[in-house]
């Protein structure tokens, strides 16, 4: 665990330094886990609610961590938790199924508020958009953040085998699905 | 035996090297898979917009958050045990109800049977147990003016009376009696 992770949790968990320690592992954090977030989610306001709830969740769980991962897996464990229960519920809320949620997102992307790439980066993002929820979530973490799949396998709780697999098979659909579209 | 295409296949011999070129065909798509990339699309972060000044609004909001926290915001096991207390509550309502409505009903059903005569009582049960082709047979053969009146025909002794009162149903009370 990096040396400065270590001064935010020990800070933490004394009172006084408590809030200051607390502010610390926002600023530092925050952009990886909204940016994870935002990946899978698309929506700003969606993805602001969910890192928001990371980190309520971090406040109040970071004195039970154990320090057996580091400070960054823990809170990034979280945080898939956190995006693939809020993809769950919006597919429970609405009882619609799997393909509509994606619709919606690749609404999303299409309709440009929430989107401002060029046309290669939207077919890229409406071909991941296609993945299976882990899928995407593993594509994402290798293809635009360059975790290491021993990272990943730790955040993800899958082994290093399946998840090199499942990047595969991600790409392997990209691939043929970007090329698809170019062929029409 | 016949030789069939499978078994031309697997008396063919594998050439050398064929375990080393196959793990080398799949190692060669995997590190290909691995630095596969669509050239300028690794920054994500340019073509999903932000608003202006969104890190520090966000930092303070989770600030307040967990400083007043909100009911829909608190932490979940909170909201665990609220959700189990609600269906807790629930349950024993439930389990109240079920409990005592039968004695409520029992409760009941007893001020009722006290309010018929006990003639009328006797005489319902009596005509309730009879054996109906018997009983239909005894009233054809007796005139109009005698039909409407049960107790006319012979009585049941004590213990049956006192098992069929146990025997009777709420329904056929009000069936039966004119009460409340």
């Amino acid at each position: 665990m990096h040396s400065d992770d270590r001064e935010i949790i020990e800070n933490f968990r004394n009172e006084a330094t408590k809030n200051k320690a607390f502010n610390l592992l926002i600023r530092k954090y925050q952009k990886r886990v909204y940016w994870l977030i935002r990946k899978m989610v698309i929506d700003h306001d969606d993805a602001n609610d969910v890192s928001q709830e990371v980190f309520v969740r971090v406040w109040y769980h970071l004195e039970e961590f154990r320090q057996e991962s580091g400070l960054f897996t823990w809170i990034y464990r979280i945080a898939t938790n956190e995006c693939l229960a809020f993809l769950r519920k919006k597919k429970r809320r609405f009882f619609i199924p799997i393909h509509d949620v994606e619709g919606e997102l690749s609404h999303k992307i299409n309709e440009g508020n929430h989107f401002t790439g060029d046309e290669i980066q939207k077919k890229l993002q409406l071909a991941i958009l296609k993945l299976p929820e882990k899928q995407r979530l593993v594509f994402n973490m290798k293809y635009f953040e360059e975790i290491t799949y021993e990272e990943m396998s730790e955040i993800l709780g899958t082994s290093v085998g399946a998840l090199k697999a499942s990047y595969h098979h991600a790409v392997q659909k990209i691939q043929a699905d970007v090329t698809l579209e170019e062929r029409f | 035996m016949k030789e069939t295409p499978e078994n031309n296949a697997s008396n063919r011999p594998v050439p050398e090297n064929f375990f080393d070129e196959q793990f080398h065909q799949i190692l060669k798509k995997t590190v290909e898979t691995e630095h596969w990339s669509i050239p300028g699309t690794k920054n994500v972060e340019s073509i999903f917009p932000v608003p202006e000044g969104y890190w520090l609004k966000m930092e303070e909001q989770v600030r307040q958050k967990v400083n007043s926290p909100s009911l829909p915001l608190l932490i979940p096991s909170f909201r665990f045990k609220l959700a189990s207390a609600t269906v807790t509550f629930l349950l024993l309502i439930f389990a109240g109800w079920w409990v005592m409505t039968p004695k409520l009903e029992t409760e009941n059903w007893k001020a009722q049977l006290e309010k018929i005569p006990q003639e009328d009582l006797i005489a319902f049960v009596d005509y309730q147990n009879r054996d109906v082709q018997e009983y239909t047979e005894k009233l054809a053969s007796k005139s109009l003016q005698e039909q409407d009146l049960p107790l006319t025909l012979p009585k049941m002794n004590e213990t049956d009376i006192e098992e069929a009162l146990e025997d009777i149903q709420p329904n056929d009370l009000t069936d039966n009696f004119d009460i409340n």
